[in-house]
């Protein structure tokens, strides 16, 4: 019944044409959505009988609705550190308030009431905290856990480490009595922290014994009765570089805080005055997190009120074999399912996955134009459609009228 | 290589130099009215002690100068009472050769003796400015004792002795009965001794012997005065005394001629050693001269370097004041034009 | 690559322009602050995605900026002896020729002996005269006085020189606590990446505050961490924190006292037992003046009183006693000093001398000034009134030579006036030094400050060329947006129509 075939043959191109007009339209609505990608509408036909010769009947055409989802969108920046793209490929993994993982390139993340970084549909910014007991970087969905920079706690960190490069006058005099606290021949200071965080004052105190050899003290200036630590220096005098067997660094254990390592390695003795070139030591006094940094390689670090900065968290990325194969969820989430692959967790920036960008965002993947001239592609379709359906409705009321 | 200036330091760099220019302008302009440098200390650096040493030399000079007048002042006035002294001395002895031991005019002598002892009195005791020239050291006393004061220490030695030798005094008539040998004898032994020595100082004399001192320049130290004790005026007491006072009048001849003999011998050696007097005081009177002339002239001199040192030449200060205010203008045109000179203008 | 991003990239574009002429903005309206304020850079970059401000640096050159700060420092060490030496020369006065005749204006010391010589000449011309005895004695108190007010002069100085001090110490002290706050603020932006310019500028601005009162050097570790030690290498701030300075004010001063040193870090910093002395800034100044230059001075002012009391002193003419002090003597001696130091400022006319106080001026030519009661050390036993010998004496002490400590840093034997004489010298040359090393510290500064505003300063012109580029560049980008609508609008009306 060719007909009837070819009437409903335009029926399924008009609900195909419906599908891309649905299709634009969503687009269209989702153009200025950050991370969405954007829809497109794929036509398949359908034969439905391929018959005897001179009867033919109309197959019809049927949709097929993919999203573009491996499609890089334009990045546009903003203000907010924990804006965050993806230059690249990969997904932010993300939870929803049941626990469930999904993937996501809308990356507008703002710290909610309980300090966890949450984005504009809600989901949970998942990655793997970094601080000293936690998991570590397992790269599996096993270790992951809400990204969380509640900035109300107080955290101090004891020094550890340190470096002090002094250059010694080679002409001062030698001193003359034993070295001590208040007999010397330079003097310095370096600023430790002790477990609680508290500032402890040490001094270093350089006194020449003799030609080219030194004697260093390091004092806790609080109590400057006995020297935490006493080392003799000697310098070659064809360099005025420290000569072994000097110590290439000292062992201090800070009073109140865990034993440091200061690092005089490049300590010179020349013909000039005393001078401090670097004096540095890690650790930091009791202070709130006054705001996080967050590097391409998606490392989190929150930033002290004093400057001093701690990674807290790797934030990673995951990506399938087949992105554009996901499953669509509403707010801009993606599933993983059969036909996407499994779930692979990686590093921003290593194997294959795209950089993290902060303060940055993914627009959406939509440009308006190719979405109205679209729209009046499948305009004109489903007139054409109905011209169709139109004929075969007059050709059959012909049909009714004859038989009168 | 690009060249990049900012506007602050177009702007500023004038700003300073203006500035520093008009302090230069006005450092100049006291030079020029003061004729010497603005901070003389600043730029004599240590050559400003050489400077004061100058002047503190110059102004010792300077009242070295005055004091010399003082000086010159009191020995014009001694040569000229050793002047007046020498020849009333010698009018004597010219009226007492004359008389050539006659004692017809006895009385006249006698009162020119009178008058002479009188005037050597007064002229001892002069003053200059309250001091007592030739009392020595001891200005604030009168050289000499009156004689013809009331209860006179001296007239009363002289008329005592005379008692004791005689048994009379010089009025009595009897004085004539004295022999030439006995008054020559009189005259020797008891009269001499009250014109010497401890006599001296008690009848006569409050001088002191030591005579003034002063310094005319910086080297030079001269006395500067003569006293009353030295041997000439005691020899012109002696002399004035024995004719004023020993009764000549009315001695005998040869008494009398025994009294003018020693008195025209005393007179004879008092005159010449006057003479010797009035040359040393000329002696000093013209080293003082000497001296003020050469330390004016030494004056000028450290005037001239001191004046090298801290003057300034007001041509060149001129010329520097001129030059400044040239600049100075010039760098307000500068900074004018240089406002013009604006992208702002053109935009 | 389309419309949509087309319109983005453009959008992009007007953003990055609009930052760019609000730092442009900032730029011109710093241009004629006197403060350290240095060119902003928007560092702009370029992507698929259009352009953008990546972040803000300023034009700086740290090896300019430290020789500003050293040039700061040197400048303020001359300024500060400048103006204590000028206060010292107050004890001089004039020392002109025009202002010293037979008596002198001048104030000083020299000049002032040169008056008291003059009057004893004059007097020893007329011993007799009263008038002349009590000028004498006039001229030696005034000579006495003006030594008194020297000495008051310098204790003076030092008294404003420890002060002067301890305002320094306490201006450092507010000014690391400044710079803590401002150093924590910049190296918590740096590591955000703020704008931290603005900060940076105020920090340079404390360090040139601090420069003035002490020399410093600076070092930079990561973060934009800066630490901060004297010229002599002792730690002034590190590790994001101040240390301390301290120094213990003097209020009162006399000859023999000596001032505290300031202490930072602990480590005294002033002072000769200093093992890290600091070589510049106001507080070397002052505590040069305070520590060196005003006790030599001193030194010399007790040096004229001590020779002063010696030459006058009057010797037992009958037994063989001790030698004591005549004219010139201090409140209540009976004995000559053993040391002078603090003479200058004790010395007086005998009392017994002095008419103004009920004594008797020819006593300068009697002798027995000592003591009127005891007749053996009167030398006119015999009372004339024209008595020369004892005031040729002191005439010829007064010139005669003597031996001074060498504490006075100048020649240890010479005659009173000539002593007197050298020590207006030493003044006049630490003077003329100071003036010149000022003369040209001030112009190394004002090279260096020039040559940090050519490094770092704005030029208006420049400034106003690169604002031309960016209004051309903000009108093309306007001018894309006006077509890419045109586009879109051709899309909704025109196609429409065709539907």
């Amino acid at each position: 019944m060719g007909l009837f075939s070819a009437m409903n043959a335009s029926v399924s191109g008009m609900n195909a044409q419906a599908n891309l007009l649905a299709t634009v339209s969503e687009n269209i609505s989702n153009s200025n959505t950050t991370g969405y990608k954007q829809a497109s509408t794929l036509f398949r036909d359908i034969v439905d009988q391929v018959g005897a010769t001179g009867d033919y009947s109309a197959g019809g055409v049927t949709t097929l609705v993919r999203y573009n989802v491996a499609e890089q969108g334009g990045l546009s920046s903003t203000t907010s550190a924990t804006d965050l793209a993806i230059q690249g490929n990969g997904f932010f993994l993300v939870d929803d308030s049941n626990g469930a993982t999904y993937l996501t390139r809308a990356g507008s993340f703002v710290e909610n009431s309980s300090g966890n970084l949450v984005n504009a549909a809600g989901y949970t910014l998942m990655g793997y905290s970094l601080a000293p007991g936690a998991g570590g970087v397992t790269l599996s969905s096993a270790g992951l856990t809400p990204v969380n920079i509640n900035s109300t706690a107080l955290i101090a960190a004891p020094s550890t480490a340190g470096t002090f490069t002094a250059n010694l006058n080679s002409n001062a005099a030698t001193l003359t009595g034993a070295p001590s606290f208040t007999n010397y021949t330079s003097k310095s200071s370096v600023i430790a922290y002790d477990s609680l965080g508290n500032p402890v004052t040490l001094d270093t105190v350089f006194s020449k014994t003799g030609a080219n050899t030194w004697q260093i003290d390091v004092y806790d200036d609080a109590a400057p009765g006995t020297p935490l630590t006493t080392q003799t220096l000697t310098f070659d005098p064809s360099s005025g570089d420290l000569a072994p067997p000097s110590p290439t660094s000292l062992s201090i254990a800070v009073p109140g805080g865990v034993t440091a390592s200061l690092n005089i390695a490049s300590t010179t003795q020349l013909a000039s005055s005393f001078a401090v070139s670097q004096a540095t030591m890690d650790g930091n006094a009791p202070s709130q997190v006054k705001s996080v940094s967050i590097s391409a390689d998606g490392t989190l670090s929150y930033v002290f009120a004093n400057g001093s900065q701690v990674a807290a968290y790797k934030i990673p990325l995951g990506n399938v074999i087949s992105p554009d194969s996901l499953s669509n969820i509403s707010g801009d989430v993606f599933q993983v399912n059969s036909d996407s692959g499994d779930l692979v967790i990686g590093v921003a920036g290593t194997g294959g996955l795209g950089l993290v960008q902060s303060s940055e965002l993914e627009n959406s993947t939509v440009d308006l134009a190719t979405q109205l001239t679209d729209m009046i592609v499948a305009q004109r379709g489903y007139e054409a459609n109905t011209k169709v359906f139109q004929t075969g409705s007059d050709l059959l009321a012909q049909l009714n009228n004859m038989l009168k | 290589m690009t060249s990049y200036i900012s506007t602050q330091s177009i702007s500023s760099s004038m700003r300073q130099s203006i500035l520093k220019m008009q302090a230069e302008l006005a450092a100049s302009q006291t030079e020029l009215s003061t004729g010497t440098y603005a901070d003389i200390g600043q730029t004599l650096g240590s050559r400003t002690g050489d400077s004061l040493s100058l002047q503190t030399q110059s102004s010792l000079l300077q009242t070295i100068t005055e004091t010399n007048q003082t000086v010159a002042t009191r020995l014009d006035t001694t040569q000229t009472i050793l002047g007046s002294l020498q020849s009333n001395a010698q009018d004597l002895l010219n009226s007492l050769i004359e008389s050539n031991g006659s004692n017809s005019n006895a009385g006249t002598i006698q009162a020119s003796g009178e008058s002479n002892l009188q005037s050597l009195i007064s002229s001892l005791n002069s003053t200059l400015g309250g001091d007592y020239i030739f009392s020595g050291t001891n200005t604030s006393n009168q050289a000499i004792t009156n004689y013809f004061g009331p209860a006179a220490p001296n007239k009363a030695a002289v008329d005592s002795a005379f008692t004791a030798a005689f048994g009379m005094a010089q009025t009595s008539a009897g004085v004539s009965a004295i022999s030439a040998s006995s008054m020559q004898t009189f005259l020797d032994t008891a009269f001499a001794p009250l014109f010497q020595g401890a006599n001296w100082a008690a009848g006569w004399s409050s001088a002191s012997s030591q005579t003034l001192t002063n310094r005319i320049s910086e080297s030079q130290t001269v006395d500067t005065s003569v006293s009353a004790n030295n041997p000439a005026f005691q020899q012109l007491a002696q002399a004035y005394t024995m004719i004023a006072d020993l009764g000549t009048q009315n001695l005998s001849s040869p008494a009398y001629q025994t009294v003018t003999t020693v008195a025209r011998n005393l007179l004879t050696s008092a005159i010449s050693s006057l003479i010797d007097l009035q040359a040393g005081v000329g002696l000093v009177q013209s080293d003082t001269n000497d001296a003020t002339n050469q330390m004016s002239l030494q004056m000028n001199i450290l005037s001239t370097q001191i004046g090298n040192l801290e003057s300034v030449n007001p041509y060149e200060i001129t010329t520097r004041v001129t030059d400044l205010q040239t600049q100075i203008e010039t760098s307000y045109s500068l900074t004018a034009q240089l406002q013009q000179l604006s992208l702002i203008k053109y935009l | 690559m389309s419309l949509s991003s087309a319109s983005n990239i453009a959008k992009s574009g007007l953003n990055t322009v609009s930052a760019e002429t609000s730092f442009l903005s900032r730029n011109v309206t710093g241009a004629s602050d006197t403060a350290t304020y240095s060119r902003k850079i928007a560092n702009v970059i370029s992507s698929l995605d259009g352009s953008r401000v990546a972040s803000v640096t300023r034009a700086s050159n740290l090896a300019v900026f430290g020789n500003l700060l050293g040039a700061t420092s040197a400048s303020a060490t001359q300024n500060a002896i400048s103006a204590g030496l000028d206060t010292l020369n107050q004890t001089v006065g004039d020392v002109s020729s025009s202002s010293s005749s037979t008596t002198s204006n001048s104030t000083s010391p020299a000049a002032l002996l040169s008056n008291f010589t003059n009057a004893l000449q004059s007097y020893e011309a007329s011993p007799s005269s009263v008038t002349l005895a009590n000028s004498a004695v006039f001229a030696a108190a005034t000579l006495a006085q003006g030594l008194n007010s020297a000495a008051a002069t310098v204790n003076q100085v030092r008294e404003q020189a420890d002060s002067g001090i301890a305002a320094s110490v306490q201006t450092i002290n507010s000014l690391l606590a400044q710079f803590q706050t401002v150093n924590a603020q910049i190296v918590g932006g740096t590591a955000t990446s703020a704008d931290v310019t603005d900060l940076q500028d105020s920090r340079d601005n404390i360090l040139s505050q601090l420069a003035q009162q002490i020399g410093i050097t600076t070092t930079i570790g990561a973060n934009g961490d800066m630490s901060i030690y004297t010229d002599s290498g002792v730690t002034l701030f590190q590790g994001g924190a101040a240390r301390s300075v301290t120094f213990s004010s003097t209020h009162t001063y006399t000859a023999a006292t000596s001032g505290n040193a300031v202490y930072a870090d602990g480590i005294p910093i002033t002072g000769s037992s200093a093992a890290m002395p600091i070589a510049n800034g106001t507080i070397a100044g002052l505590a040069t003046l305070r520590d060196s230059l005003s006790v030599t001075y001193q030194a010399q002012l007790d040096g004229i009183a001590g020779a002063l009391i010696n030459a006058f002193s009057e010797t037992d003419q009958a037994a063989p006693g001790p030698d004591l002090p005549g004219l010139f003597t201090t409140q209540g001696a009976t004995s000559l000093p053993t040391s002078t130091t603090g003479l200058a400022g004790q010395i007086t006319v005998n009392p017994s001398v002095d008419p103004s106080q009920g004594g008797n001026a020819l006593l300068l030519r009697d002798g027995g000034i000592s003591d009127t009661a005891n007749s053996d050390y009167t030398y006119n036993t015999t009372g004339d009134a024209s008595y020369t010998a004892r005031l040729s004496q002191l005439l010829a002490k007064l010139s005669a030579t003597q031996t001074y400590s060498a504490s006075g840093g100048i020649t240890t034997s010479a005659n009173l006036s000539d002593y007197a004489a050298a020590s207006v010298s030493w003044l006049e040359a630490q003077r003329s030094n100071v003036s010149s090393q000022s003369n040209y510290q001030s112009t190394l500064l004002s090279t260096a400050g020039t040559a940090l505003s050519n490094a770092t300063g704005v030029n208006i012109n420049d400034e106003m060329s690169k604002m031309l580029d960016l209004e051309n560049s903000y009108s093309a980008t306007a001018k894309l947006l006006t077509t890419i609508d045109g586009m879109f609008s051709m899309l909704m009306t025109d196609l429409g129509n065709l539907a």
